[in-house]
């Protein structure tokens, strides 16, 4: 009978599985004690009062659904806040290089430049906006009540500010490309591309982080209703 | 009466468990029985509510929580006040003394003498 009960708890709280393992691991202690304790009747009798405490499963995990969203909104806008500041650094890594160097962009492709870098600015600074303005959303104090009503715009202003971010690190791939172009490709080219890759991959591991963010959103919607 | 209103507003679940724990770290099942224990056997806190508010009170960073050995090669999840935590229950712990003195007022009031009076 607890096995059943524990497993129906698991597949509630599928909207986060580290959550779910660990609150199965100590409902199954709280059973067992309540049976242990109650030792004057039959086992079996004394398993079913104690889970007919707990209640359905469903309604526990809509306790943990809002808590666990917040969570993890505000974990992924704190991640945004820190790759948004990464790719901050490695731009201005790159450029500082370019003056190391002496690298300059070509004549022919300075128009097209001008207009890759505002795009770029743009894209970085609403990024830098969205991020900050997601994570002020979600305060500390929505945890305490669990209050899950700024999730839906937390959520958004995450996805928003991954998209400007990444719309950022291709007009950074096509600047870095156009400084690259008609230079030789030796170790002095290591640097810009060593940025670029670190700034993919980061927009990349944000892209993840979005994804499982809304998957969760969307397997906890059912519980948490409209 | 201000900080009464302030409590009003918030769950008295939450300063329950704090108010549990100010004792020491316990695991859940403890939890309960402790509130159970200390209301007389009057009044039996939820299970199925009491993981959540844990998990909820841990986020907020009121209580902090750990695993520890129990019998049979399982584990214990065993929760404790944290600085923030204390801090909290000294704050509204006051508040709800001052809830449960005007309850108790009430319950004399509608009691048993009470209703001596009306028979008079």
């Amino acid at each position: 009978m607890i096995p059943a009960y524990l497993r129906a708890l698991e597949q509630a709280l599928s909207f986060d599985r580290k959550l779910a393992h660990r609150v199965c691991q100590e409902v199954e202690m709280h059973l067992l004690d309540a049976v242990a304790a109650d030792a004057a009747v039959d086992r079996r009798e004394a398993a079913h009062r104690a889970i007919a405490r707990f209640g359905a499963p469903e309604a526990m995990a809509r306790q943990f659904a809002g808590v666990s969203l917040i969570r993890h909104a505000r974990a992924c806008a704190a991640s945004i806040v820190m790759i948004v500041f990464a790719v901050f650094l490695a731009m201005k890594a790159r450029l500082h290089w370019y003056s190391v160097t002496q690298w300059t962009i070509s004549p022919d492709d300075k128009s097209l430049a001008q207009v890759v870098l505002s795009i770029d600015r743009y894209a970085f600074w609403i990024s830098v906006l969205l991020g900050v303005l997601g994570y002020l959303m979600l305060s500390p104090r929505k945890l305490v009540t669990a209050d899950p009503r700024n999730l839906r715009t937390t959520n958004l202003f995450c996805a928003l500010a991954t998209g400007a971010l990444a719309l950022s690190v291709v007009t950074d791939a096509l600047l870095t490309g156009l400084q690259l172009r008609g230079w030789e490709m030796g170790a002095a080219a290591a640097l810009p591309l060593f940025t670029m890759i670190c700034e993919i991959a980061g927009v990349g591991f944000l892209g993840l982080r979005l994804l499982w963010l809304l998957r969760r959103t969307r397997a906890a919607a059912a519980l948490l209703g409209p | 009466m201000q900080g009464m209103d302030r409590e009003r507003r918030k769950p008295p679940l939450d300063t329950m468990v704090l108010a549990a724990l100010a004792a020491g770290p316990a695991h859940g099942y403890a939890i309960i029985e402790d509130i159970k224990r200390s209301s007389g056997e009057r009044f039996a806190l939820p299970e199925g509510t009491l993981y959540p508010t844990l998990h909820r009170l841990e986020q907020a960073g009121l209580l902090s929580s750990r695993w520890v050995p129990a019998p049979a090669a399982r584990r214990r999840r065993v929760y404790a006040l944290t600085k923030p935590g204390k801090r909290a229950l000294i704050e509204h712990g006051p508040a709800w003394q001052g809830i449960a003195s005007v309850i108790a007022v009430i319950d004399g009031l509608l009691g048993p003498a009470s209703a001596r009076r009306k028979r008079a």
